[in-house]
This record gives C-alpha cells, sequence and structure tokens, in this order.
C-alpha cells in the first residue's frame, strides 16, 4: 500500500503548496485527485514516487520509508511504482512491443515468459493488432494505451498516472480506466490518477474520489461540506 | 547472457538508426587517431634518422710512412677496444688507389700515372653506438693524432655529425611533446563524440531511468557503441596511416635513408602495435562513454 502521512511542499517560501496531506492508495483501487491546474496533483505524484522529497511528513510504501531508500532502494521504487506522465514519454523510434517490454528486460526478464507477459498485457489493452507498429507512429489515444501497457506489464505494486485522459475522447477513457480496474485487481496494484476530467471517469465503487482545496487534500465528502465545493462527477 | 545479447541488440539498433551521424563520429575519432599515430610515426622517424647519423660514423687514421705491419696491427687491436668501435680495415697504399680508381670512373686516368706509394696506408674506422660513445672515441682518436706513435693524421666528417646528433635529440624531444599534446587533444575529441552522442540520447536514458533502469542498463549500449567507434575508427586510422606511409615512402627514403620506408620498421604496423593500438582505442572510445555518461544530467 502507498501512503503519505502529513506531508507539506513548498517551492517558494512563504507560499505552501501542500500542507499536511495524508491519504492511503490501497490495492485494487483507483484512487483519483482532482485539483485546479498548478494545485499540486504532480506534485503529490512525484512524491509519492520519491522523485521529490517532502518538506515535512512521510511516505510509505509498503512498510518503506521513502527517505531512508539507498540509491538501489530508489532504482527498486522507480519498479515497484510505475508512473504514466502527461507527455506518454514512449521511445518514439521503437515498436509497441519493444516499448512494453522494455520495463521486463529492465528487471532481466527474457524469452519466454517475457514474450507471454507482454502478449497477455497487450491483448487487454487490445494493442496485439498494432504490437510491431512504430510509437512515432500511433494516435494520441494509442500512445496512451501503450504508456499504460508498459506500466503495468511489469507487476508493479502501484501505479500513478498524470492526466491521463488529456486529448482523449469520454469512451475511451472509460474504457481504458476499466481495464485499467481488472489489472487493479488481478495484480492487487494500487492505482492513483491525478486529472481535472472527472467526468471521463466510470462509476465504480472501487474508485476514491479526493480533492485539493487550499494547499489541503480531502475526500470529495469532506470537501463538499467543509468547503462547498461544487464539481460533478459522472457517478455522484 | 540473454541481457547482454539484449545489450548488443540495442548498440546495434542505435548504429542502424543514426548510421550517418555514426560514420561521422568514426570518422572524427579515426582522423584523432590519424593524428596521433603519424606524431608517433614523425618520433619514431626522427629516432631511426638520429641513430642512422650518429651510428657507424667512419673516421680515417692516417698512418705514418714506413709503419710496420706488427705496430700497425697493434694500433688495430687498441682502436678497436674504443668503445663503440664496431670495424678497424687495413687499408693499403695500393688498395686506397685501387678503390679511387673505381669511385672515379671514366676520370681515373687522372691518376693512373700517379705512383702507388703516394697514397698514405690508413685504418677505416667505423663508430656506432649513442652520439655521447660516439663523441668520446671520436675524441680519443683525433686526440691521437700526431701523438701517438706511428698515427700520423685523424679526418673525420665528426664536427657537422655531431651537430646533427644534437639536432635529432632536440627533434625527439620536440616529437615526444608534440605527440602528448596531441593524444590529449585526440581524446578531448573523442570525448566530445561520445558527449554529443550522449546529449542525443538524454530523453531516452530519461525514460530509461524513470522505469527503474540500472546504471549498467542505460549505460552498456552506449559504451558498446563507443567501443565499436573506437575499434573501427582505430582500423580506419590504420589504414589511413598505411596509405600515407605507402604514398611517403619515396620521400621517407630521401629523408631518413634506406630501408626508412619498410612496413614493418613502423611500430604500429607489426601484429603487436597493431594489437595494442586497436585495444587503447577501443579502450578510449568506451572511457569517453563512461565520461560522458557522468558529465551529461539526465533527469528521472
Amino acid at each position: 500500500m502507498l501512503r503519505a502521512e502529513q506531508i507539506s511542499k513548498s517551492f517558494e517560501k512563504d507560499e505552501p503548496l501542500l500542507e499536511q496531506v495524508s491519504f492511503a492508495a490501497n490495492p485494487g483501487r483507483i484512487c483519483v485527485i482532482a485539483g485546479e491546474t498548478g494545485s499540486g496533483k504532480t506534485t503529490i505524484l512525484r512524491m509519492l514516487r520519491g522523485e521529490l522529497v517532502p518538506d515535512a511528513g512521510r511516505v510509505w510504501m509498503g512498510g518503506q520509508d521513502l527517505r531512508r531508500l539507498s540509491a538501489q532502494g530508489k532504482m527498486q521504487l522507480l519498479r515497484k511504482v510505475a508512473m504514466v506522465h502527461e507527455t506518454d514519454r514512449l521511445l518514439d523510434d521503437k515498436t509497441v512491443i519493444e516499448n512494453v517490454a522494455l520495463p521486463l528486460r529492465i528487471m532481466g526478464i527474457h524469452g519466454a515468459k517475457l514474450t507471454e507477459r507482454v502478449e497477455q498485457v497487450l491483448a487487454r489493452f487490445g494493442l496485439s493488432r498494432l504490437a510491431y507498429r512504430f510509437a512515432g507512429t500511433l494516435s494520441a489515444g494509442q500512445a496512451r494505451q501503450t504508456a499504460f501497457a508498459r506500466a503495468v506489464v511489469a507487476w508493479p505494486q502501484a501505479l500513478l498516472a498524470d492526466e491521463p485522459f488529456a486529448h482523449l475522447d469520454r469512451p475511451f477513457a472509460h474504457r481504458l480506466v476499466r481495464i485499467l480496474l481488472e489489472h487493479a485487481a488481478e495484480d492487487q496494484m494500487s492505482i492513483v490518477i491525478a486529472t481535472h476530467h472527472l467526468d471521463y471517469l466510470p462509476a465504480s465503487d472501487r474508485i476514491d474520489h479526493w480533492q485539493i482545496v487550499h494547499t489541503r487534500l480531502m475526500h470529495v465528502e469532506e470537501a463538499h461540506e467543509n468547503v462547498g465545493v461544487l464539481f460533478s462527477t459522472s457517478h455522484s | 547472457m540473454k541481457t547482454w545479447a539484449y545489450y548488443f541488440q540495442l548498440a546495434i539498433h542505435e548504429l542502424k538508426r543514426r548510421p550517418l551521424a555514426h560514420v561521422f563520429t568514426v570518422f572524427t575519432v579515426a582522423l584523432a587517431f590519424l593524428l596521433a599515430g603519424l606524431v608517433i610515426w614523425v618520433a619514431e622517424g626522427v629516432k631511426v634518422a638520429e641513430h642512422a647519423w650518429s651510428a657507424g660514423q667512419r673516421m680515417t687514421v692516417v698512418l705514418e710512412a714506413g709503419l710496420a705491419e706488427a705496430d700497425r696491427d697493434r694500433l688495430v687491436t687498441e682502436i678497436s677496444g674504443f668503445p663503440g668501435v664496431r670495424e678497424v680495415t687495413k687499408v693499403s697504399p695500393e688498395q686506397a688507389r685501387s678503390e679511387l680508381i673505381a669511385a672515379l670512373g671514366p676520370d681515373s686516368n687522372l691518376i693512373v700515372d700517379v705512383e702507388p706509394g703516394f697514397f698514405p696506408a690508413v685504418l677505416d674506422v667505423v663508430i656506432s653506438g649513442d652520439p655521447q660513445t660516439v663523441r668520446s672515441s671520436q675524441h680519443r682518436l683525433r686526440s691521437m693524432a700526431g701523438v701517438h706513435r706511428g698515427v700520423g693524421d685523424v679526418r673525420s666528417m665528426d664536427r657537422w655529425n655531431l651537430r646533427f646528433g644534437n639536432v635529432f635529440e632536440i627533434a625527439a624531444l620536440i616529437a615526444a611533446l608534440l605527440c602528448g599534446v596531441v593524444l590529449l587533444v585526440s581524446g578531448w575529441v573523442i570525448m566530445s563524440a561520445a558527449r554529443s552522442r550522449v546529449e542525443t540520447q538524454v530523453d531516452e536514458l530519461a525514460v530509461l531511468r524513470s522505469l527503474g533502469a540500472s546504471p549498467a542498463f542505460m549505460r552498456t549500449p552506449l559504451v558498446l557503441v563507443s567501443l565499436f567507434h573506437g575499434l573501427v575508427g582505430g582500423l580506419l586510422a590504420l589504414g589511413l596511416l598505411a596509405g600515407v606511409f605507402w604514398l611517403g615512402a619515396p620521400l621517407l627514403e630521401v629523408l631518413l635513408g634506406p630501408g626508412a620506408s619498410d612496413f614493418r620498421s613502423f611500430v604500429l604496423f607489426t601484429a603487436r602495435g597493431a594489437g595494442i593500438a586497436l585495444a587503447a582505442t577501443a579502450l578510449t572510445g568506451m572511457l569517453a562513454a563512461r565520461v560522458a555518461l557522468l558529465t551529461v544530467r539526465v533527469q528521472g
């Protein structure tokens, strides 16, 4: 389980971006963090991945405090906590299958085991027919699917996604989230999605909604009650 | 093993991806090595020339008229014991005359009436070794003239020979310094080529790092490509050097003397020399890639 405990972060003096943020991403579930542009969604994700160190508080992965990780430990963390960036970050001159296989190769998995796993993931994301297309020739939706396939292929314990619905239409996003829910259940993976496209999420009791309100992260009901922030989601 | 196969696959993929850029890098590396090779060649040429000019110098010891054969033999034994003296040959007046006639060729009739007794008996002395040894023996021989029993005069071309000896020593030193400078410059050129190549792959390296790749996973394919650059660049440089050597052979013969254009005389064209040179070029390529990776900042 990925857990943030009272974490705070500021990039400029006396201007806190996030204060005392606490939440947990549970295995098999999707945790959605909503907020305006610049509210600190990406910063939370980067702290959860150990790319940024919180000014205060702690982030835990399983029973491990991320601040105490060695260089080797940080490398292992990046394998355990996969990330899909807003820009996909695929290797354009490599095929879809090569891109998706990359995390497995990094882990030293080759041969039949690699082929079997990659084919399984490609099939689940509907990418089998595109397996030998170069990533640079894919549409935005196909590229996003490939980025997710690459992120989940090596059985990460958590998956973080930063604005994954940008440039996608709603039905496509719904289908993508359903595939992710399947993976989350199957591999007992925690998923954290930072987005402001809340209406792109399908209805599911396995999705938790959080909202950043004035440097604080609140559960959506709490946000409604305490601050009266109005926002709509497709399931609410 | 499979991981290494994958590294090689990645390296080959990289070479295929930007063939022109790699050809350019190989040529840059080859030119840098060629420059280093040329300086080594010049340094070696200067060494050969220095040896040729300072070694095997001939001096003529003119013997007094009427010197007994036993005294001549004693002189030969004495001079043969001088450091660096390789050969002492007795030349009788008759021999001197006939050699002069042979040397004059069609003009030999000029001396045909000269009596054999006109020519002095001499000892032809050949001295070899380092300039200091040659100088010391020349000095000893010269000091015998008119002093030592039976020695009338000692003649040699020592003055300009010695002067050239010094010039060659200085030239050899300059060549060695130049060689060091060129090797440094070549190293910098190779390093820059590796660095610019790493810079073109910064985004890709960032993706790999973000996926949790180990430093070895990111580094090895790059190092393999650099190894290829070093190896092929080194081979190309040796080929170009052989071409320059072949084209410059006639000039070498004139400048450095007979045998100077012999391929086998140049250290980089021996099997061992070429092997060491190629190992050095390959190692330089690998080191350049490692240093480039250390100096180029890759974001996670």
